[in-house]
């Protein structure tokens, strides 16, 4: 009797580090999304985006006015809102960011410190800005993106399951991630954009036009961010002041994983996403965030440069 | 160079009829008028949490989004002793500076030489030993359990000895920036948890304060932290600051203890923001863990700082004056203060990029090049250098040599 107690136990244990495993890695997959947009900014340009949370949550938004249009499954939005936010990502480089961006200011002669803050006092302000806009026009009620998927389940074994959402957007993001580092190592602009992040002096002298290089960088990091958003509003709902909390998620996952790769923000999503779901599972729902953050603060305190860092 | 408005003879009779006014303006105004007194007080509580904010991204570097920590600690601390305890809020305050300093003292000890390295070990091993001890108690005697639940109070604990071992003031830029929100953030989520605070509901402050009692309050505090601000720049340590705000490599390399000045403008900066929210939160009466660790509070500071001048020591004086106006004057209009804030960061770093002051101090440079252009490289310098480079001239033997050879 008690022996089979015991394997019962044993059992549940298993059960609930590898539901915590599979559920954490799905997160972490779509937690990669959210930061590269940001770890790109931050290597190509040095831009420390702090409105990066908030530009997830218009894609989210963008979504709802397309489907209050096009009644159809929101998995078409990304049609919508992948190019949309594109443009504006690269619109709001070319008009506002370049302007104040680290570069501008080392232009203006201003220390290399205050060149640092400019541009995150801008993106800050852009991101309380861009939260108030939408509550002016949504409203505070949480949305979310009506879907016939949010309910279904991939089944492993009898306890075993994961959402069948969830999955999916695991493989989009890991899709998005590869098609990334096939823009970035295959493409013209993808090589600009290398020769940019590597060194912004010298680059301009071989032709690329730094402007137009970084327009298209905060381009693909917003549309990345908009896909993002899509996705979350199809799996939680959202408000229009929910940023911040992505935002320092996707710090989290840069850090973890080292700015500039790749393959560091999913390791460092996914290991963000397994230890959230551990956390949460054995010490309380509240646990997850705080867990979460002792994870990168762990990370910042002994190896700063991330896991990942070239 | 500080209080470039006041500087000189008839700038300190200025600053003596401003400072008469402001002390006698809650008279002038007469019990009717408290519109404006309220007004007065929260640029008085904003610019002295830019002051602490000044202190540290201003003068030293350390870009912060994490003030809001201070800002929860104080408020929380008065409204914990004046709650269960029947404490004056006037003799809680104090605690709310006490607490808010030994949280940064925490986030700071493993920077002092002493504690870094593997000699962190024991102080950690001291602190675990500690707590354990303080879990067996509880097992014997429960009352013991400040915090009323095992699952904070593991948590807390578990965080406040992690907090302690991480060498935060290590970090640079951004890293610093992100830890110290983390760091809010992580206690924010504890303290909705805790029964003892509210659990998310907060709790109220009651006091029979009068508005005029809190507007000398704010007028002590603002003016007292100014005054520290202005002690530690005209101190030795004045120079040191702004040498590892522009560059901590050079700044090294000419013996300054950077860590130490980094732990000095921290400690300092912490219960200049913890007294600041005090006051708030006694003005404001509830306070809740989301409201006060909110990182609303950071944006505000910044923008009261930036607009102002990051870096000069008028500049949270004046970027809380254009905070109140913007807020007030924007919510009465477009009814979203903060929407305008938003807008109002942006544009001031286009139109100027260093601020109120900082533009007004290029200005007068400016006029200063005109008549001697020897003057020209102050220009390119904020604030607290008040040494006068040589002119180019006189280098004028070594250029020429150097050409020759």
């Amino acid at each position: 009797m008690k022996s089979s107690e015991f394997t019962e136990d044993l059992y549940w244990g298993i059960i609930d580090i590898s539901n915590g495993l599979l559920t954490g890695t799905v997160i972490g997959g779509y937690y990669a999304m959210i930061s590269i947009g940001l770890a790109m900014t931050f290597g190509v340009m040095r831009l420390v985006n702090l409105a990066h949370g908030d530009f997830i949550i218009v894609g989210a938004y963008l979504s709802v006015v397309f489907l209050n249009l096009f009644p159809i499954s929101p998995f078409f939005a990304l049609i919508i809102v992948v190019p949309v936010m594109f443009c504006l990502g690269y619109l709001l480089q070319r008009v506002l960011l370049n302007h104040v961006s680290v570069q501008a200011m080392e232009r203006k002669g201003l220390s290399s410190n205050y060149g640092l803050m400019a541009p995150i006092l801008v993106t800050f302000g852009l991101g309380i800005f861009l939260s108030h806009l939408l509550l002016g026009i949504f409203e505070s009620d949480a949305r979310q993106l009506k879907n016939s998927l949010a309910f279904s389940a991939v089944r492993l074994s009898e306890d075993l399951n994961i959402s069948l959402l969830r999955f999916i957007f695991f493989i989009i993001g890991i899709l998005i991630l590869v098609v990334l580092h096939l823009f970035l190592n295959r493409t013209q602009s993808g090589r600009a954009i290398r020769a940019a992040s590597d060194n912004a002096d010298i680059s301009p002298l071989m032709g690329i036009n730094t402007a137009h290089v970084y327009g298209l960088a905060l381009g693909i990091s917003m549309a990345i961010a908009g896909a993002a958003g899509v996705m979350i509003g199809m799996i939680r709902t959202f408000q229009p002041f929910d940023g911040p909390q992505f935002l320092l998620i996707a710090f989290g996952a840069v850090i973890i994983g080292g700015l500039g790769s790749i393959v560091g923000s999913l390791v460092g999503g996914v290991l963000l996403g397994i230890t959230q779901v551990l956390a949460g599972t054995y010490f309380g729902p509240s646990a997850q965030l705080v867990g979460g953050y002792i994870l990168i603060l762990f990370v910042l305190a002994f190896k700063p440069q991330g896991l990942f860092s070239r | 160079m500080m209080l470039n408005l006041f500087s000189g003879k008839n700038g300190k009779i200025l600053l003596v009829i401003l400072l008469l006014t402001l002390i006698a303006f809650p008279w002038i105004a007469g019990e009717g008028e408290r519109f404006y007194t309220v007004l007065l007080m929260t640029v008085f509580i904003f610019a002295t949490l830019g002051h602490a904010w000044n202190l540290l991204a201003g003068y030293s570097g350390l870009l912060s989004f994490g003030l809001q920590v201070y800002v929860g600690l104080g408020g929380f601390a008065i409204a914990l002793l004046s709650f269960y305890g029947g404490v004056n809020v006037w003799l809680a305050m104090p605690v709310a500076a006490v607490v808010s300093a030994l949280f940064a003292w925490l986030l700071a000890v493993p920077v002092s030489e002493r504690f870094t390295g593997k000699r962190a070990a024991g102080p950690m091993a001291i602190a675990i030993g500690l707590w354990i001890f303080y879990e067996i108690l509880i097992a014997f005697e429960p009352s013991f359990d400040v915090f009323r639940g095992h699952y904070t109070r593991r948590v807390f604990i578990l965080l406040l000895i992690f907090l302690g071992a991480l060498p935060l003031l290590n970090l640079q830029g951004a890293y610093f920036a992100v830890a110290t929100w983390l760091i809010a953030s992580a206690m924010a989520s504890v303290f909705s948890e805790w029964k003892v605070v509210g659990a998310g509901g907060g709790l109220s402050i009651v006091s029979d304060t009068s508005i005029t009692a809190r507007y000398y309050a704010g007028l002590i505090l603002v003016v007292a932290s100014t005054f520290t601000v202005w002690i530690l720049l005209n101190s030795r340590y004045g120079q040191a600051l702004t040498a590892v705000r522009d560059d901590e490599d050079a700044a090294s390399t000419v013996g300054i203890d950077i860590r130490r000045v980094k732990t000095l403008v921290f400690l300092v900066s912490a219960p200049m923001a913890g007294l600041a929210a005090g006051l708030f939160y006694i003005d404001n009466v509830t306070i809740t863990p989301a409201d006060a660790f909110s990182i609303r509070w950071s944006a505000v500071v910044v923008f009261v700082v930036v607009s102002g001048g990051m870096g000069s020591l008028p500049g949270p004086i004046i970027g809380a004056v254009i905070f109140v106006i913007v807020d007030r004057l924007a919510s009465g209009y477009i009814g979203s203060g903060e929407l305008a804030l938003g807008i109002a960061s942006v544009l001031i770093i286009i139109l100027f990029p260093r601020g109120i002051m900082g533009s007004f101090n290029d200005l007068r440079a400016r006029r200063r090049e005109n008549q001697d252009p020897d003057d020209k490289i102050l220009r390119n310098q904020t604030e607290a250098p008040d040494i006068k480079l040589k002119p180019k001239e006189t280098c004028h033997e070594c250029s020429s040599t150097r050409r020759v050879g």
